[in-house]
């Protein structure tokens, strides 16, 4: 509950924030150049080192990072759910070929991997960003995914469909899909906010959305320049976001998986809690 | 056993050739080419004087070409090549850097399984009451602090504040032999790593203790009246270990990839710095050097697991 | 169960701290201590490329001819240099009784394999290009060399014979393909002041005298290069002391040490590099002159310098750094800040302010892509500036992060519009590669597509022509045309700083920026 509060109100303020606070998140202040301002009535939040206001910052931040967290949330467990659901319907070699690869996947430090494709793809563009997060992060939906569509396939009501003659495309949309629903929205809920932190620690490496666009990865990253010392504001604002927001979503995806029925330890042994660790470790 | 442990690794090599293969495809598709590997030289150097020596090094060939002549040295040679950025064998580099790693890795691991463990089996026990409620939301903040911001705070309060602990680096200067030097340096470090570590852990360990709890060797073992505490450790304990001997092997790469950021921000020169130096730097020999290690250390990380699975539980058989 | 966990990690800490390791561990005080920011990769100078490389190898290995003070060339392993009246032919002596640091003698065998194997194309050897006028490298006797050249070339001295000379004992039976890969990288024989005693990567690389250094015994017996990575770290050795020296630091370290380490010593003068954004001048629009000067009128460089660089840069008017005295020529065009003559000369030239702010003319917006290499936070805040101060005359700039190996492959054919770069380090004004329409990529170094004929023949004329006195005149006019024309935007010129302690005696008078502040170590000398 506190999970859902929380996350709608930082929604609310990605949404709504910077049409109440209207300052410029990208204007520089050459009065203020190099000489960061700690939050004052004029900027609640203080200025950056070029002198750009830090709340309007961290509100446009947050769409940034919304935006990432959630469209690459939808890529990967698309992509995972389609995956997972053919591996485990079909079963046989083309499950073992499948998932074999998705081992090689889990097997790249995951980070590492998404550093690799960015780096040489040399893509800061927004766009490709979230489709590189996403497509490097659906491994874990994909064995849930496939994990759920085996134990179901020998249930009843699977059998009774196939008695009455439904294809196995029809089996896979109408039967095992929509079954296999509730961890796949339970891995939803908590992979927006890993996406958030990804999107941060490549920020730190240097391969963050493009400047002047404000994001919270970016924002902790200038603030970590050897130029900013003796600004903890700049430091603490985006950490703090971030955290908040991880927060919520994990709150969130708890209380989903609580409300869904769903076994915790089925979840886990089904590979989507393997995805926080990687993610907690590397980002 | 052996011959389980045998077929392992057997089976484990296509999964080593798809994931090298798949490494040098994105290296050589990769735009930019390899004109970092001149560092500073590359500014001076003419478009064609590069070209040439690009030549020299082989990399005008086809990225398969070259993967085939990668597979061709390690097969025959047992060699990971030579560094691009100082000519260096790749395998020097990365023994250099392994032992950083290794002991972040190691010690962080241990640290944040005897914290995590004991506090998932207790918050299993005290299930809904404040001490779970409490312990659980502790964790998932922990679990969403981006790592690097953790540790500059922890460096800020607790080495250039209080001064408990060096700034950064892995021993001061010319202290480099200095066991005691070496853990304090590591102290920070291990602390970060493990507490960004510890909400999946315990969560985990949680988890599967409150499933243990109710299965119907417990309920038995309670109704002959053995206490609370002897049935968790004995009973409890031991069955809900078993699925975190399995993330132990499958968190080994987000670990060693993870390990750079911890790395980068305390200044520890380990194998995910190198790693993504050399990324940067085009260095290609060592990407796959590293790569090849890492992947090695996972399918070994994932045996051993199985392994120690079935040491816990005699049930499990292999064959 | 937790809060035991917790006092149990608590009394850790506490105990490894009371065990109290001393920040500064006793040491030597006749070893000089040097923090260096990286490592360096090899010292073979063949393949060296960072800066470190360049230092540790420089200590190791002698060239013929050594930077002196105020830049001349003094004699070196070389005792003297003379050439035939049309400068074609260069008869090099060699100092007699040299040796290698492992005892054995060094000839003119050494100088003539040492340029075989940098001119071979097989070697690899990334500047080779630079000394393709140098035809033939023969020995005459044992103790002197000619070099025959195709043509005169004025950076013979300062250029070839200020390249280090390689044993040929050691590495002339490594055929030329091999070189790279060669040990000697890691484990360096030279004729100079130091020997390499160990080298722990990443960490730290010790050096102790050459005893059978030509020149006479070093005054300081041990060199010890340490690696801290973190800015921090290294401002703290300074501070406590268990650092001697600290050279090519950043400004923010500067002004720290300055501040809270009074009782160090510091070296800060112009340094070898200039810094500004280069123009793509085949791009429409920033092929007009007049709207690159108006973006220089636009570029508010002073708050810059004032709010991003510490006040510690000077405004760049040319190639030329000022640090280059002799050759840098201060009467050339300067664009103070007007932003108000920057809107005028565009309004002039035509070019309109579109309903979105972007000017334009005949279907042409000035609407660019400024690229810049990632990992440096002053740089991205600068182009950052210039973006802002940009916008405010109707250009519009997208900054574009690129990494390193992608920003020099596109940088240097031209695939770019803008591109924020620094180029120098060397103590010539030549810029013929830079700036000479025959060296237009991908045959030289000219990235902008500059052509100007005027400037070409200064180029030209200053490279075949020997006195210095004679060139100035070539190199003035190539300044103040590039000044006016602005095939690159200026931006700034940096200083070189170091800081050391008391005990080190440095001739500070004498100091040369970047790496030849090493020039004179020999001579350095540590009282305590």
């Amino acid at each position: 509950m506190a999970g859902l509060v929380l996350a709608i109100a930082i929604i609310l303020a990605a949404l709504f924030g910077p049409l109440l606070w209207r300052v410029s998140p990208i204007a520089i202040n050459h009065a203020l150049l190099g000489d960061p301002q700690p939050p004052s009535l004029v900027h609640p939040l203080g200025t950056d080192m070029l002198g750009r206001d830090e709340l309007s910052r961290a509100l446009y931040g947050a769409r940034i990072s919304l935006l990432i967290g959630f469209t690459a949330m939808i890529i990967a467990i698309t992509f995972g759910t389609v995956y997972g659901a053919i591996s485990g319907a079909a079963g046989g070699w083309l499950d073992s070929v499948m998932m074999r690869t998705v081992d090689a996947m889990l097997s790249f430090p995951s980070f590492f991997l998404i550093i690799t494709v960015e780096a040489l793809t040399n893509s800061f563009e927004l766009g490709m960003m979230i489709l590189i997060i996403g497509l490097l992060s659906w491994m874990g939906v994909a064995r849930l995914v496939r994990a759920e569509v085996m134990s179901l396939r020998e249930r009843d009501f699977i059998e009774a469909a196939r008695a009455i003659g439904a294809g196995p495309t029809r089996i896979l949309l109408r039967h095992l899909i929509p079954n296999a629903l509730a961890p796949v929205v339970v891995a939803a809920t908590l992979a927006i906010g890993d996406n958030i932190l990804i999107a941060a620690g490549l920020s730190f490496l240097g391969l963050g959305v493009q400047v002047p666009t404000p994001s919270w990865g970016g924002m902790l990253q200038d603030a970590l320049s050897p130029a900013v010392q003796n600004s903890p504001w700049l430091i603490v604002t985006p950490g703090i976001l971030i955290v908040l927001t991880l927060l919520a979503f994990s709150l969130l995806g708890e209380g989903l998986r609580v409300a869904l029925d769903q076994s915790i330890v089925q979840v886990g042994v089904a590979g989507v809690d393997v995805e926080p660790v990687a993610n907690a470790a590397t980002a | 056993m052996i011959a389980y442990a045998a077929r392992r690794i057997l089976g484990s090599i296509p999964l080593l050739l798809v994931i090298t293969i798949i490494s040098y495809a994105l290296m050589g598709l990769s735009p930019g080419g390899p004109a970092a590997i001149l560092g500073q030289s590359a500014r001076g150097m003419t478009p064609i004087q590069r070209e040439h020596l690009i030549a020299l090094l082989g990399l005008n060939r086809p990225w398969y070409v070259q993967y085939f002549y990668w597979l061709q040295n390690l097969v025959l040679h047992g060699s990971l090549g030579y560094s691009y950025v100082d000519s260096r064998p790749v395998i020097a580099k990365i023994l250099g850097k392994l032992p950083v790693t290794l002991e972040l890795i190691g010690l962080s691991t241990l640290l944040t399984l005897a914290i995590a463990i004991p506090t998932g089996v207790y918050a299993a026990v005290k299930r809904g009451r404040a001490f779970d409620e409490i312990v659980t939301t502790l964790a998932f903040v922990a679990y969403g602090m981006p790592v690097f911001w953790l540790g500059i705070l922890l460096i800020d309060v607790f080495a250039v504040h209080l001064r408990w602990f060096p700034l950064s680096g892995i021993s001061s200067l010319g202290q480099s032999h200095n066991l005691l030097d070496r853990l304090d340096h590591l102290v920070l470090p291990v602390v970060t790593l493990s507490t960004v570590s510890f909400a999946s852990w315990m969560r985990y360990q949680r988890s599967a203790t409150i499933e243990v709890l109710g299965a119907p060797f417990v309920r038995t073992a309670h109704a002959k009246g053995l206490t609370n505490w002897t049935v968790i450790v004995k009973h409890t304990l031991r069955n809900a270990l078993l699925p975190t001997i399995t993330l132990l092997g499958l968190s080994l790469p987000s670990l060693i990839g993870g390990a750079y950021f911890i790395e980068y921000v305390f200044s520890l020169p380990g194998m995910g710095y190198l790693g993504v130096t050399s990324v940067f730097a085009r260095d290609y020999p060592t990407v796959m050097g590293i790569t090849l290690i890492s992947a090695v250390l996972v399918v070994a990380g994932n045996l051993l697991a199985d392994i120690a699975y079935a040491a816990v539980d005699p049930r499990i058989r292999y064959d | 169960m937790k809060h035991t966990a917790i006092a149990a990690m608590l009394l850790v800490c506490v105990s490894l701290s009371a065990c109290a390791i001393p920040s500064v561990a006793r040491r030597d005080p006749g070893t000089l201590v040097v923090l260096e920011a990286g490592d360096a990769n090899t010292m073979n100078p063949l393949f060296a490329n960072n800066e470190p490389s360049f230092l540790y190898y420089g200590l190791v290995l002698d060239s013929l001819a050594n930077v002196g003070p105020n830049f001349t060339m003094i004699p070196w392993l070389a005792t003297s240099w003379t050439s035939t009246p049309d400068r074609l032919h260069w008869t090099v002596q060699l100092r007699h009784g040299v040796r290698w640091s492992d005892g054995a003698p060094f000839t003119s065998k050494d100088v003539v394999w040492t340029w075989h194997a940098m001119l071979d194309p097989k070697t690899g050897y990334p500047y080779a290009g630079q000394f393709n006028y140098i035809k033939n490298v023969r020995a005459l006797g044992p103790y002197a060399v000619q070099f025959d050249l195709s043509h005169t070339n004025a950076l013979f001295v300062s250029g070839a014979l200020d390249s280090p000379i390689l044993p040929y004992h050691i590495l002339g039976k490594t055929p030329d393909a091999q070189l790279r890969t060669s040990p000697f990288g890691q484990h360096p024989i030279g004729t100079g002041p130091y020997m390499l005693e160990r080298w722990n990567h990443d960490a730290e690389a010790i050096f102790v005298a050459n005893p059978h250094w030509w020149h006479g015994p070093v005054k300081i017996k041990r060199l010890e290069f340490r690696v801290v990575l973190d800015p921090n770290a290294r401002d703290q050795a300074m501070e406590n002391g268990s650092a001697d020296l600290y050279d090519s630091m950043g400004s923010n370290d500067y002004v720290t040490l300055r501040k809270q380490a009074p009782q160090l010593r510091f070296v800060h003068l112009p340094d070898l590099y200039t810094w500004f954004i280069m123009v793509n001048l085949r791009t429409p629009g920033l092929r007009n002159e007049r709207v690159r000067q108006a973006m220089m009128y636009g570029w508010d460089r002073q708050a810059v310098i004032s709010g991003l660089l510490h006040k510690d840069a000077i405004e760049a008017t040319g190639i030329v750094p000022v640090a280059l005295h002799y050759w840098y020529d201060p009467n050339v065009r300067h664009y103070a800040y007007d932003p108000a003559k920057a809107r005028a000369l565009l309004d002039a030239d035509g070019w309109r302010v579109g309903r979105d702010g972007i000017r334009s003319k005949d279907g042409v917006r000035l609407d660019y892509t400024l690229l810049a290499s990632t990992g440096s936070h002053t740089i991205i805040d600068v182009c950052q500036e210039f973006q802002s101060d940009m916008r405010a005359l109707g250009i519009r700039i997208h900054v574009k992060e690129l990494d390193y190996a992608t920003f020099i492959a596109d940088s240097s054919d031209l695939h770019y519009q803008l591109a924020f770069t620094g180029w120098g380090g060397v103590t010539d004004p030549d810029e013929f590669t830079f700036f000479d329409s025959s060296q237009i990529v991908p045959i030289g170094n000219n990235e902008t597509a500059y052509s100007n004929p005027t400037v070409d023949h200064d180029l030209q004329m200053g490279l075949r022509t020997i006195t210095p006195a004679k060139r100035r005149p070539y190199y003035n006019q190539m300044q103040a045309i590039t000044a006016r024309q602005l095939p690159v935007l200026w931006g700034y010129y940096t200083y070189f700083r170091a800081a050391y302690v008391p005990a080190l005696h440095i001739d500070r008078q004498a100091a040369l920026p970047d790496l030849y502040f090493w020039y004179d170590v020999w001579n350095w000398r540590l009282d305590r």
